[in-house]
This record gives structure tokens, sequence and C-alpha cells, in this order.
């Protein structure tokens, strides 16, 4: 069997010289990606094949349980309805995000420069990471007032504790022999920080990135919801009200295409300039 | 003194600065009325007879509902982890649907899940679900993390599948295992108390949203204070049992 | 070709690369491996020497060419658990003790453990006082001699080492090699050991066979037949040393 391989190899290798059909070459193609959709999305396709099903079965109608493709043609219809309170959430979840970042980074590198620092803070800050952030909405709502303002509050100590910590981890990983060979060369304090530690801390920026943007939007549209203030969530609260159950739906399927869409932008950020600097 | 001592010394001074600046803050009332000085709080609160009861039987209920949710969670989400192991075609299409409801927020979920269990019962089921993911994480990494090494001794001394699952894959899995339950603890308090936000009628989370309307700010705070006591005891209770248990198995 | 012992006919071994390319690890290895025999694989690295070892355990199938063991396929043997097997890697489970450890092979292959051959094996490999210990709690030398013990708690028909001291230190590696030479005179199970350190080879083995690498080939055989007994005296001698030099020079030629 494995005598022939070369030859099947080479035969394998003459295809696209010969020139074959247009359609022939087309549809392994096609084949391979209908099969990498049915291996990972099966789970998917049953819960909608599910979804759709139930609602049959049962004769519900759209008040109660829509059906897929109503909901589908409800978004398609009405894109405007949408349009803007996603944006609005998106425009909050943003901002948090970056600050999250900025601030988790920056104490990072204070906490790294300073051992008295370290020790004050960061045995705290590792304890109150176990805290659930999104179940404080109500305190910080109440702190900071019903407003945007407390979104943001809220999204940015979301990716304030995981960007601490793993940046702080990569700032620490350094310790060896790389740091020890700018020590040799007699760098500076500030030059090792900038040349070393922060390259060497951006897969865990990268991290804490792909851990917390895609949940930020989750966790603005919860607090747009508890706090009746605009965008998705409130858009959620009113169609309650108003038994709009196709709206509620969409919103859902909405926001899940979303988050996933920011998951995957953000893992292949990570995946691809991580790399260099692992 | 010993650096190991300057640690601890430094740590609980950074603690202690951090209640105080509170305690200074609500004294003086420098971020408004909302803010509360933590220690006339917690004494207010726990003195009056009826929101100390208010605040138990809250209690009671969040953690009635995160305790089930967690047994409910990792049992599921520890068994499709293993079905996923003894089924590989399965695997890539439950860790991609795993990871996608992972990030699908759950106030998206929420409608179709009331539909499911009504109000009572999502704070359960969202309890259910911040544990079962990370069960099953746990579950699906752990049985494959097993040392080529020793998957060849295996093989070479003529080991059965069954024998390879339960001497070698199942107890390589343990680590992971606990490192799950860490997170998994946690999980199902966080997902208790906001499962609780979508009509539950008692709970943490439900004392939380009425005293943050009728502007009981102290409650407010002493609430928020016990839930999140709850989480960091669920998650060194937890790290606790990963040490004892854990290091067996590395 | 004899019906016992480890007998590879022509064999060779390809694996697949990217784009369709084939990488050859080993071409046209031809070996015997007599019943009762200890024999040693030399080779730089990436020379497949450890590819004839996977293929003789059966975790590997020849591309071409025939592999027998007692003349018959490897897999046959392992399903009868006739195999024994070391690693670099020590490869104990950490969660069991020492004396679990050793007994795992009468798990795996459903027998009763006879716990009378397990003690005999520590105390032959002088691990009798740590039967208890975990892993964790021994020396690197230590835990490849309770690894050791475990591949031949089955009195195997063929005893398998794959560097079994490559990871330790070089005072450690002469006293583990002293050690095997005197468990093996015990034993004198069929051996195959694969090293790339010419003196385990020529200290333990009857015979050496040293492999060029790219692709993967018997390059020399020397059959070793010392007047002195394998203890500590013989790695003085001249002659030790005349054939260490020779098959040095071979290994640094090629």
């Amino acid at each position: 069997m494995t005598k022939e391989s070369p030859v099947l190899a080479t035969r394998l290798a003459s295809v696209p010289n010969v020139g074959a059909p247009r359609r022939q070459r087309l549809s392994p193609a096609v084949r391979a990606s209908l099969g990498r959709i049915l291996t990972l999305g099966w789970p998917i396709i049953a819960l909608l094949l599910l979804w759709e099903l139930v609602a049959v079965l049962n004769g519900y109608t759209d008040l109660l349980l829509p059906r897929p493709l109503s909901v589908a043609a409800h978004i398609f219809n009405k894109p405007q309805t949408f349009a803007e309170p996603t944006l609005i959430t998106l425009a909050l979840a943003v901002p948090g995000t970056v600050l999250g970042l900025g601030v988790g980074s920056g104490l990072a590198i204070l906490v790294w420069y300073s051992s008295i620092l370290d020790g004050l803070i960061t045995p705290t800050t590792s304890v109150l990471q176990a805290i659930p952030v999104v179940a404080m909405l109500p305190v910080i709502g109440r702190l900071v007032g019903y407003n945007e303002i407390t979104i943001i509050v809220i999204v940015m100590l979301l990716s304030f504790f995981p960007t601490f910590v793993l940046v702080l981890g990569r700032l620490r990983q350094a310790n060896g022999s790389s740091e020890d060979v700018f020590r040799v060369f007699g760098a500076s304090r500030r030059s090792t920080l900038f040349r070393l530690l922060l390259p060497q801390a951006v897969p865990g920026l990268l991290a804490a990135i792909r851990m917390t943007a895609p949940f930020s939007i989750g966790a603005v549209i919860l607090a747009q919801y508890l706090l009746s203030i605009g965008g998705l969530g409130q858009l959620i609260t009113d169609s309650i009200v108003r038994s709009d159950t196709v709206t509620v739906w969409a919103i859902a399927c909405i926001t899940s295409v979303v988050s996933i869409i920011v998951f995957a932008l953000t893992k292949r950020l990570e995946d691809h300039v991580s790399v260099r600097f692992k | 003194m010993r650096p190991q001592t300057k640690k601890i010394v430094l740590g609980i001074i950074g603690a202690l600065t951090l209640i105080l600046v509170s305690e200074v803050v609500g004294r003086l009332g420098l971020a408004g009325k909302a803010w509360p000085a933590p220690i006339d709080a917690v004494w207010s609160v726990l003195g009056s007879k009826l929101s100390s009861s208010l605040l138990f039987r809250a209690l009671g209920a969040t953690l009635a509902s995160a305790g089930t949710g967690l047994l409910i969670g990792s049992f599921v989400g520890t068994a499709v982890g293993f079905l996923g192991f003894l089924l590989p075609p399965l695997r890539a299409g439950l860790d991609q649907t795993a990871s996608i409801l992972n990030t699908i927020p759950l106030v998206a979920l929420a409608p179709l899940l009331i539909a499911l269990v009504g109000p009572q019962g999502m704070s359960v089921l969202t309890a259910a679900l911040g544990s079962g993911f990370a069960m099953f994480v746990a579950t699906a990494s752990g049985l494959v993390a097993v040392s080529a090494t020793h998957s060849d001794l295996f093989r070479v001394s003529g080991a059965s599948r069954l024998q390879h699952i339960i001497r070698l894959s199942l107890p390589s899995a343990v680590p992971s295992l606990l490192g799950g339950l860490t997170l998994a603890g946690s999980g199902a308090v966080l997902g208790a108390v906001l499962g609780e936000w979508f009509g539950a009628p008692t709970g943490l989370g439900v004392l939380m949203i009425s005293s943050m309307q009728n502007f009981q700010v102290k409650l407010l705070f002493v609430v928020a204070l016990t839930a999140a006591l709850v989480s960091l005891i669920a998650f060194y209770a937890m790290v606790a049992i990963q040490k004892m248990v854990g290091k067996r198995f590395v | 070709m004899s019906a016992t012992g480890i007998s590879l006919d022509r064999v060779e071994k390809t694996f697949p690369l990217k784009k369709r390319n084939m990488y050859t690890a080993l071409k046209d290895v031809t070996l015997e491996v007599g019943q009762g025999e200890f024999l040693a694989l030399l080779g730089p690295s990436g020379c497949g020497k450890s590819t004839i070892l996977r293929m003789i355990a059966g975790l590997e199938r020849p591309s071409a060419g025939r592999l027998a063991v007692n003349g018959r396929e490897p897999q046959e043997l392992v399903n009868e658990h006739r195999l024994g097997v070391a690693f670099q890697d020590h490869a104990l489970l950490p969660w069991l003790t020492v004396y679990q450890n050793v007994s795992l092979p009468y798990q795996l292959a459903k027998r009763p453990v006879d716990s009378a051959r397990i003690e005999e094996l520590l105390e032959l490999v002088g691990l009798a006082d740590f039967r208890d210990a975990h892993p964790r709690q021994l020396s690197g030398g230590m835990r490849q001699r309770a690894s050791i013990a475990r591949s031949l708690i089955l009195k195997p028909d063929v005893l398998l080492l794959d560097e079994p001291f490559g990871a330790l230190d070089a005072v450690t590696r002469r006293r583990m090699n002293l050690e095997l030479a005197r468990i093996w005179d015990e034993e004198r199970t069929t051996t195959v050991l694969v090293t790339h350190d010419v003196e385990e080879a020529v200290f333990l083995a009857q015979r050496v066979v040293v492999l060029a690498a790219n692709p993967g080939r018997v390059r020399h055989e020397e059959v070793l037949s010392f007047d002195t007994v394998r203890t500590e005296g013989l790695e003085r001698t001249a002659e030790f040393h005349h054939v260490v030099d020779r098959l040095t020079r071979m290994l640094d030629a090629s």
C-alpha cells in the first residue's frame, strides 16, 4: 500500500496541470466545507431544528414561540429597529473595555516597578478577582447613577481584573535569563521595560481582550436591561412589556451573532499576533 | 524582615487601607449618599431584626439555587465532556458549541430560558450554565491531557480501551477537573444572582434590585458584600480542595 | 529467519510531510536479535533508532519490509502482554506508589498480582525501602529503576529500552548502567537498547549496531566479546577503550 503512495502523490500533484474541469475541482472543496460545517456545527443545526420542531408541533403562534424563519424575516424587514440600539450597545462596550485594559495594564506596570505597591495591591486584587463584577451592577448603578457612565464603569471593571492578572503574570515571567542579558548589557530599568517587558506583556493583554471583549457586550445589555437606559437592553424590556416576542427573539439572535463575531475576531487577533511575542 | 513576612504584612496593610478608605469616604459622605460607611452599614443591617432576617432568607435562597445549579451543571458539563471523549466525531462540534454558548450573553438567552423553566427556575438554570461550561471545558481538556509516553506505555502493555480510560485518562483528568471546580463554584454563585434578576421571588439578586430601587443603600451594600463573600468562599474552598487532592495527580 | 528473537527484513519507514512530500526515516534496515541477546542500537539523533524500537513495540508499522518478533506480529505479543518497555521519560503514574506502579502490568494483563515477584524485583533494583513512596518523592535515578522494574515484572519475552538513562546526569548514569548490567545478568531477557552514548552501548550490549542518518540505515555491526565480566573493571580495560574510540570515530564521520 505504502509503496504506491509516492505514485499516488505524483498523480495527485499532476492534477492541476492536466486542467480538470472547474466543476470537478470545486466539488471536493464544497464537500470538504460542508463536512466541516457538519462536524463543527451539528449541535447548532440540531438546536435550530429542535426550535422549529417545538414551535410547529405545539402549534405555537409567534406570540408564544416565534419560529426561526419568522425571527429572521423580522430582522430583515425592520433593520432600522435594531441598528441603532446595537450601535449604542457597541459604543458603550468599546470605551469600557479599552479603559479596563488601559487601567489594568498600567497598574500591572506600576506594581512591577515598585515592590511596595506590589505588596500592597496584589494580594487584595487577587482576592477581589473572584468577586462577580456583573452582580455588583446595582451597587454601581446606585453609586454612579442610572446612566451610561455606570455601564462604562462596569465594563471597565469586568476587563480590569483579567488584564491586571494576565499582564502582571507575563511581566513577571520575563524574570529570567533574558532579563539577565539586559542587565549584563547595562540596560536601564526604563529601556528594559520598553524593549523587553512590554513586548513580553503583549500576549497577556491579547488574552485579556479575548477573555473580556465578547462578554462586555452582554454586560452592557444586562445593565441597559436592569437600569432601563437605552440600547438593546432597553429594547428587550420594552418588547417584553409590549408582548412583542418576535423582537425579543430577534435581539437574542443579534446579540448572539455579534458576541460570537467579537469572540472570533479577538481569538484570531490573539492567535495571529501572540506568536510573535512568545 | 523575611521576604515572606514582609509580603504578608504588606498584603494586610493594603487590605486594611482599602477598608479604611471606603469607611472614611462613607463617613464623610465624599461619594454622596449612595456610598455608606461599610462598618456602619454591616452593623445596622445585622442589628435590625427585619433586615437581617431578610438578608439571611435571601442568602439561603441564593445558596440553594447556586448549590443545586452547581450539582446539575457539574454533572451535565462533565457528562457532555465525557461523551465528546468517548465519541470523537462529536468532539469538534461540542467544543465549538460550548464556546459559542458561553459567548452568548445570558440576557440574550433569558427569554428562551424563562420559557423553558419559568422565572423561579431561572437562577438554578443560570447557575448550572455558569458552572456547567467550566466543567465541560475542564473535562474535555483534562481527558486528552494524557502524556504521550504514558499512552505508549499502556499500548505496549496491551491495555484495553476500558483500562486506558479508567487507569490513565480519568486520573490524568483530575487536576483539570479540580481546576474547573474552582471556576464552577464562583460561576454558580454569579449565575444564581444574575438569574434572580429575571423575576425570581427571593434571593440576594432580588434583594439587591429592590434595595437599589428603594434607595436602601446600607442594605444594598451589605447584600452585595454578602454575594461577594459567598463567591470568594466558594472559590477559595475549591482552591483548598484542589491543593489537597491535586498534588497527588501531577 | 529464526522463530525466536526479533527480525527486521529490509524494513523501511516513511512519514508524510507537508505538501505531499515523504520523509524516509529508515531505509532497508535488516537486523536480527537472537533469543536472550542484548543488542544496542547506537546512532546520532534523527537516525531513526527510536523508530525501530517503536516498530518492535507495535507502536508504529513499517512502511515496507517485514518485522517479526518470535516469528509473529509485534501486536500479537503486545496483546499477550509479553513486551516490557522503559522510556527516557520514566512514565510512572504520579498517582500510584512505587509498588502500585510496578504491579500495574499485572492489572493491565488481568493477571493475579504476584507480590513475591514484585518484592523480589524491588529488591533487585534497590527500591525495597521505597515501595510506598510516590514518584515525585524519588530522585531521577530511582524513578528510572522503578520504571525498569515495571518493564521486567511480567518476565517479558522482549525488553525494549529507549534511552532509559538519557535524562540523568553522567555520574548517576554510570551507576545505573552498572546496575542494569547486574539486573540483566539475573533476568537474561532479549533486550534492545536505544542510545546515543557509545560507552553505554559498549558496556551493556553483546552486540552494537551503529546507524547512520538521512535516511536511517545500518552502518556497522560490532560483536563484543570481552573476557572481563561487565562490572566496573571493564570500563578501565584497554580493549574497552579501543572499541569505544573506534565507534565514536564512526559516529563522528557519519
